[in-house]
């Protein structure tokens, strides 16, 4: 690694030597720039229309900034309905989920990734193929089993059926397996078991891999509408993405601007999370190394 | 009561044996002390996760399997039929064309966003993996489409994509003297527009993902092809693209995957439409299930769905995954 | 490996199976004496019309000592219909009332009262007050299952600005669809002159289906055959009105082809004349609105009434076990579709009150002086007409947007479009009613 981050050094110092790499700089701003105002663009747009009145939002020209700043939009939105218990619920569910992931994940790449055992193929094929099942195709029979379990309407249908995540087990798997094998054996003839080996060697040094799944959990969970709808008939148990569902009006009477100001606050948590992690993200994917 | 049984069997397998490998005793002939002391420990370590996807994935799964079998037009009782789903899937005058278009449409969309979404998400990676001012900041923005809801990207797209003036693109149409399109609602351009929001959205998770695979290879490499005096097209050829083989083997399975399960867009941007063009496959299991609440149908285009996806991702495997480099 | 996956299956369906042979119906838990009755109630609007329910709900609470009313959203009539037909069928706990959509379809899976039992009862009402249609609007089968409760009918908003501006008199809007033909033309304009149509004289919102079977009623057509087993919708006089709906796009070219989606922000924005919507938008555009706001009635044929075709939701009262929690239950719904409810609801949305001499009322009167736009859908009721609930609705709902797009786009005649909706519709209430036996 070391050596790798001193080429790029030696290599940024060799761009701004000669005017031909200042060219290829400057073509180098140009590409990634022009990139970049694509991907933000919509964002732009969305804080614009939330910060609207009705009548600017369909002028010709579109205007970018609001002539009149509707600030009030956002109070509007946040006082349309309860809010601040949706963000509760959202957060307690999603961090509950994380963390949940994050345990069942650990042991089972673990098992994955450092131990021989019989029907290991078999089950890692098994855990991967869940990746394919669409929620759509088994939303009806998951519902059914949960009225079998008494758990409809409560916590336990929110947060249970996510605790374990395919793309986690493998993500984790492949920066487990990074870990040197000398390590383990040592600790294993001293006596330290393997799940203590686990919390006190691997983990640690997998914690930017721990970090981009965290947010990954945190995310899909967050982002969820259907399934805590159906699974959930009170009040206090609905989570945010619920909440937003309230401003589209059944018959008509979706007021843009307000609409727009709530889904920029319930977007808001997940893009906080995300510039908390986002410095060790790229390490931890690199660190998972993806090599199959 | 399971999990406590396993645990005391391997404390008693612990104690006995020293090695890392155990000799099972031959006088017990217990089924499972064959298994090994690392077996029970490994499946130990599984065991949480395994009940979920148990209870959560693989029931739900069989229950569909099931359910595929069953006439159940809910909220009625579910009447066994045998494979009569699948039959009409496949020979019924009128739905069948419509299950055909919804595959057809599926791989449409799978293959118009997959390759040009790879190329760019590569090209925009060995772009960033330079240590130039600012690329942190680029890093950060491209990945933000990629944990933003799916339905609220698309409420913004649908602005975006609006068939009048004001329109976000047809705006920018107007102002170069182009003609303005309706897009969504133009049975040619509904499916291209969703690809380009899908490239959009799932770009930066790819990006992340190439970069992570550029940075594992090591830089002597590169350094021992300068010294050959390698240009910088034959170092992508030789060293970059070859290594980077598994990082791209998996992107492709991942976004076949994904492609093929997308949904939220759809609900929001077209509802299937115009004439049918964005129905997808999950979109057309969402319709018989949710719209009219046919749930034994659903089922069966389900299995269909889980069917192609693993019959593809096999495929994957063995044509282009034993093809990838390894590099250890 | 195996093993265990098998013993595990066997432990988990072991534990379903026990729960499902001691799970009798759920029932809500019953009442001790003397205690207020607790009422759990479903509904599935949002927004404003939503805030409107939650203060009609909370005035009943503040009224009512020994009944709590406790009312939760559950989605759109979409979702919630899946909630409840799930629930249904899983024997779920249901809520004692609930709010919802083509609730008339409840009446077959045993779940509701009919909402006879409680109308024609002691403690009832009397049914001739209401509209017929809206009694109509909540039957199937022959009962009337559910109470009319937020209704609205196609309004034709138009934009009196452009009206003006294209040398239209505003206060005479089209009543006929020839009419509607001739002032979209006059309306449909490329106003920046860049070769590109960009104000259009007439659309419709997304629910086609709605206006169209309207249409139809219009022109003569049946919606349905009297023993229920098949649709009629490629009758001649079905089919021509289909053609005239194609033709607003193909010939007369005041209508752009397939954007029903976006026709709502196109009138907001002051680039579309005429808007064919529900009157439950009225509140919104009168607000929003940057222009003169204009409405009438939905348009007819030459020489012919209009046809209102009833669209909005019912409540329903869910079986159980305990009188006394049916008897809250109607007390509660009973006092929602009150008269004092009715004008509360249609005076703070664009539902319409469903009695038959709300204009009559003074209250209702005195509204309408100051915000006469408000007379036009309540005017309209005049010509209401329920579309027959069918088992097929769904279904037929989405045959009839997809009819509509084929012909908006040129991808199949009239005739064509709706001899396949025909077939899908008949062939999936022959599925629905065979497995009835």
């Amino acid at each position: 690694m070391s050596g790798l981050v001193g080429s790029r050094l030696a290599m940024r110092a060799k761009l701004w030597r000669h005017p031909r790499q200042m060219v290829f700089a400057a073509l180098w701003y140009v590409f990634l720039g022009g990139a970049a105002v694509a991907v933000i663009m919509p964002y732009l747009w969305m804080l614009s229309t939330s910060l609207k009145g009705t009548a600017e939002l369909f002028t010709y020209p579109p205007t970018w900034i609001p002539r009149v700043w509707r600030f009030r939009n956002y109070l509007d939105a946040w006082n349309a309905a309860p809010f601040a218990l949706y963000f509760f619920n959202s957060l307690f569910v999603a961090l509950v989920v994380t963390l949940g992931q994050l345990v069942t994940c650990s042991l089972a790449a673990y098992a994955f990734a450092r131990m021989e055992f019989k029907g290991k193929n078999v089950a890692f094929a098994l855990y991967l193929s869940t990746t394919m099942i669409s929620e759509q195709a088994t939303l009806i029979p998951s519902y059914l089993l949960l009225k079998e379990l008494n758990w409809l309407d409560t916590y336990m249908a929110l947060t249970v059926p996510f605790l374990a995540n395919a793309f986690g087990i493998f993500m984790l798997r492949q920066a487990f397996m990074t870990i040197p094998r000398e390590l383990e054996d040592a600790a294993t003839m001293d006596g330290c078991g393997r799940l203590r080996f686990l919390g006190q060697v691997i983990l640690p040094l997998t914690k930017p891999v721990l970090a981009s799944q965290a947010l990954f959990a945190f995310m899909n969970n967050w982002n969820s509408y259907l399934w805590p709808l159906i699974v959930t008939t009170s009040k206090h148990l609905r989570t945010i993405q619920v909440g937003l569902r309230y401003f589209v009006g059944q018959e008509g009477g979706t007021q843009w601007g307000i609409f727009m100001a709530a889904t920029v606050f319930v977007s808001l948590p997940v893009v906080l999370v995300y510039f908390l992690v986002q410095k060790s993200f790229v390490e931890g994917i690199a660190m998972t190394g993806v090599r199959g | 009561m399971f999990g406590g049984e396993l645990r005391s069997q391997c404390n008693v397998l612990a104690l006995e044996s020293t090695g890392r490998y155990p000799v099972p005793l031959k006088s017990v002939k217990n089924w499972w002390l064959s298994w090994g002391r690392e077996t029970c420990t490994a499946y130990l370590f599984l065991l949480p996760s395994f009940l979920v996807f148990a209870v959560f994935t693989f029931l739900p799964v069989i229950f569909s399997l099931v359910i595929s079998l069953f006439r159940w037009n809910l909220p009625r009782q579910p009447v066994y039929i045998g494979l009569d789903n699948f039959k009409w899937l496949f020979t019924d005058p009128i739905d069948a064309p419509a299950f055909h278009q919804s595959v057809i449409n599926s791989f449409y969309y799978a293959l118009g966003g997959i390759p040009l979404n790879m190329a760019i998400s590569l090209g925009l990676a060995l772009l960033l993996n330079r240590r130039l001012r600012g690329v942190e900041l680029f890093r950060t923005m491209y990945f933000l489409p990629t944990i933003t809801s799916t339905v609220a990207v698309s409420v913004v797209w649908m602005w975006i994509y609006h068939p009048a003036d004001y329109g976000l693109l047809n705006g920018l149409l107007l102002r170069l003297g182009l003609p303005p399109q309706s897009w969504l609602r133009d049975p040619r351009l509904a499916m291209p527009a969703l690809i380009a929001m899908g490239i959009w959205k799932g770009m930066g998770y790819n990006v992340i993902i190439f970069l992570a695979g550029l940075q594992n290879i090591p830089a002597h490499l590169y350094e021992a092809a300068e010294i050959d005096g390698a240009g910088e097209f034959a170092k992508f050829r030789k060293i970059t693209w070859p290594l980077l083989g598994p990082t791209t083997f998996y992107i492709l399975v991942i976004s076949v995957i994904n492609s093929l399960k997308a949904f939220a867009q759809i609900h929001v941007m077209t509802q299937g439409g115009p004439l049918g063009r964005t129905t997808t496959i999950v979109y057309y299991l969402y319709q018989q299930g949710f719209e009219t609440f046919r749930m034994g149908k659903a089922s069966a285009v389900a299995v269909v769905l889980f069917a192609l996806l693993l019959v593809l991702t096999f495929i994957q495997f063995k044509a282009v995954g034993s093809r990838v480099y390894y590099y250890d | 490996m195996r093993k265990a996956l098998v013993v595990l299956l066997v432990v988990v369906f072991a534990f379903a199976g026990c729960q499902a042979e001691g799970g009798k119906p759920t029932a809500l838990p019953t009442q001790a004496p003397g205690q207020a009755i607790t009422l759990e109630f479903w509904y599935s609007l949002g927004g404003s019309s939503g805030k409107v329910v939650e203060a009609l709900v909370a005035e009943f609470n503040q009224t009512h000592d020994s009944i709590k009313v406790n009312a939760t959203y559950q989605g759109g009539y979409a979702e919630i219909m899946a909630k409840v037909w799930s629930a249904v069928y899983a024997k779920e706990t249901l809520p004692h009332v609930a709010h919802l959509g083509a609730a008339p379809l409840l009446g077959e899976t045993g779940a509701i009262v009919p909402i006879t039992d409680f109308t024609d009862g002691p403690n009832g009402i009397d049914r001739s007050l209401i509209r017929d249609a809206f009694w109509a609007y909540n039957s199937a089968q022959g009962k009337v299952w559910s109470m009319p409760f937020n209704n609205s009918v196609p309004l034709l908003y138009y934009n009196r600005d452009l009206f003006l501006r294209a040398g239209l008199d505003p206060d005479s809007p089209p009543k006929t669809w020839k009419e509607v033909i001739e002032y979209g033309k006059a309306l449909t304009q490329d106003t920046d002159g860049n070769g590109e149509i960009d104000q259009w004289g007439f659309n419709t919102h997304s629910d086609t289906h709605w206006y169209l079977s309207a249409m139809f009623l219009e022109n003569g057509a049946q919606i349905i055959s009297a023993d229920e087993t098949r649709v009629l919708y490629n009758s001649p006089q079905a089919v021509a009105m289909l053609e005239l709906w194609g033709k607003l796009v193909t010939e007369h070219r005041i209508m752009p082809p397939a954007q029903h989606n976006e026709a709502k922000s196109d009138f907001l924005a002051g680039k579309l004349g005429m808007f064919l919507a529900s009157s439950a938008n009225l509140p919104s555009f009168e607000e929003e609105a940057s222009f003169q706001l204009g409405a009438a009635p939905l348009p007819s044929l030459a020489g012919q009434d209009p046809v209102e075709s009833i669209g909005g939701g019912s409540l329903v009262i869910f079986q159980n076990e305990d009188p006394a929690m049916l008897d809250a239950a109607w007390e509660f719904v009973k006092w929602m579709t009150s008269p004092q409810s009715s004008l509360y609801l249609s005076t703070r949305t664009g539902y319409v009150p469903i009695y038959k001499d709300a204009l009559a009322w003074p209250e209702l009167a005195s509204y309408l002086e100051e915000n006469p736009l408000r007379r036009v859908p309540i005017e309209a009721l005049e010509y209401s007409y329920a579309i027959p609930i069918f088992v097929s609705l769904g279904t037929s709902d989405g045959q009839l947007r997809k009819a509509v797009e084929s012909v908006e786009l040129g991808a199949a005649t009239a005739q064509e479009a709706l001899d396949i909706a025909k077939a899908v519709v008949d062939a999936d209430i022959a599925e629905r009613l065979q497995e009835q036996e």
